[in-house]
């Protein structure tokens, strides 16, 4: 059953963090090179990948799993609260939904007030996929490296996070548009449910908390936190929308 | 030494950045868990309703904050 969910965790994240990444290099490509935007997403790829291929095994070989539990623990509860909480701002109304449409717009119009690129090749095309791609991508590295390594399963974390590149990176070329379809906030909120469900499992562990079910307590986590979400969605939207008609 | 201050700035905004009421009551929340002694409660229910009331707080910490700047 972990398995399962570790997947999914891996693959919703990356997938989240991928559009965001793919829309900067679409708006580098399309106003600047599109050589160099494809350049600066491989090396991108490739720094993140030597990341987790060097720190994944250095970290399982010479770190107590205890101790390497607690603290992936802790680090997904803080991480995956970030994302829980801001899910559950933009879906209660209280912050503006995340707009792939507007980040690119934005992108394109900056990168085009920049000086002209040279022929095919363009440094300023590259600079912004690369940091672009390296920047999103270093959430997905921390997540793989967490859940990979906390359930020994760090090649199939690696691939599940692998797979939603290729699936968002196929559906960016095949779509040609901005992927603001994408449900985004679900996602999001579907990944930091996992994320703190995982993070109070693990670092509970590590303090001696006894879970009634052992690892079946995860989806539990995740029922129960879901169910608490939803609950402060309706209470905030409403208490928010009380406070703006008082306004009124 | 750039590198060093980068590092930390990183890890920083990563961890605390704009939130720092999630960084400070998940530190709670493993503490509490930590000293809470075995017995009474289990812990397991403990640490679940502290995390409960983490993104609670968060999220009305941000809720006033919202109200505040619109009666501006």
């Amino acid at each position: 059953m972990s398995s399962l969910v570790l997947v999914i965790a891996v693959f919703l994240a990356s997938a989240v963090e991928m559009v965001e990444a793919l829309t900067i290099v679409i708006a580098a490509g399309t106003s600047r090179s599109w050589r160099s935007a494809i350049e600066g997403t491989l090396a991108g790829v490739l720094l993140l990948a030597i990341l987790v291929a060097t720190i994944g095994p250095a970290l399982i070989h010479y770190v107590p799993l205890a101790f390497l539990r607690f603290i992936i623990g802790a680090l997904l509860l803080v991480f995956g609260l970030q994302w829980l909480r801001k899910a559950i701002l933009r879906s209660s109304g209280l912050k503006a939904m995340h707009n792939e449409d507007e980040v690119f717009a934005k992108e394109v119009s900056k990168l085009k007030g920049l000086s002209t690129p040279i022929k095919n090749r363009d440094a300023t095309a590259f600079t912004v996929a690369f940091k672009g791609v390296f920047l999103e991508g270093l959430e997905v590295v921390i997540v793989v490296l967490t859940l990979g390594i906390s359930n020994h399963k760090l090649a199939l974390a690696a691939l599940a996070a692998l797979a939603a590149v290729v699936l968002v990176a196929l559906a960016g070329v095949v779509l040609s548009k901005q992927l603001s379809n994408v449900p985004e906030n679900a996602m999001k909120m579907g990944v930091g449910l996992m994320l703190v469900s995982f993070g109070t499992f693990w670092s509970g562990e590590g303090l001696g908390v006894g879970w009634p079910f052992a690892d079946g307590s995860i989806p539990l986590l995740v029922l129960v936190y879901g169910a608490v979400s939803y609950g402060i969605i309706k209470v905030l939207a409403k208490q928010y929308q009380l406070s703006l008609s008082r306004e009124s | 030494m750039r590198a060093i201050k980068a590092f930390f700035m990183f890890w920083w905004e990563f961890l605390v950045g704009d939130t720092p009421e999630i960084f400070v009551g998940t530190v709670v929340v493993l503490l509490a868990v930590f000293v809470f002694p075995k017995g009474i409660v289990p812990k397991a229910v403990i640490m679940v309703l502290l995390v409960v009331a983490t993104i609670a707080v968060s999220v009305w910490v941000e809720l006033r904050r919202k109200i505040r700047s619109t009666k501006r």
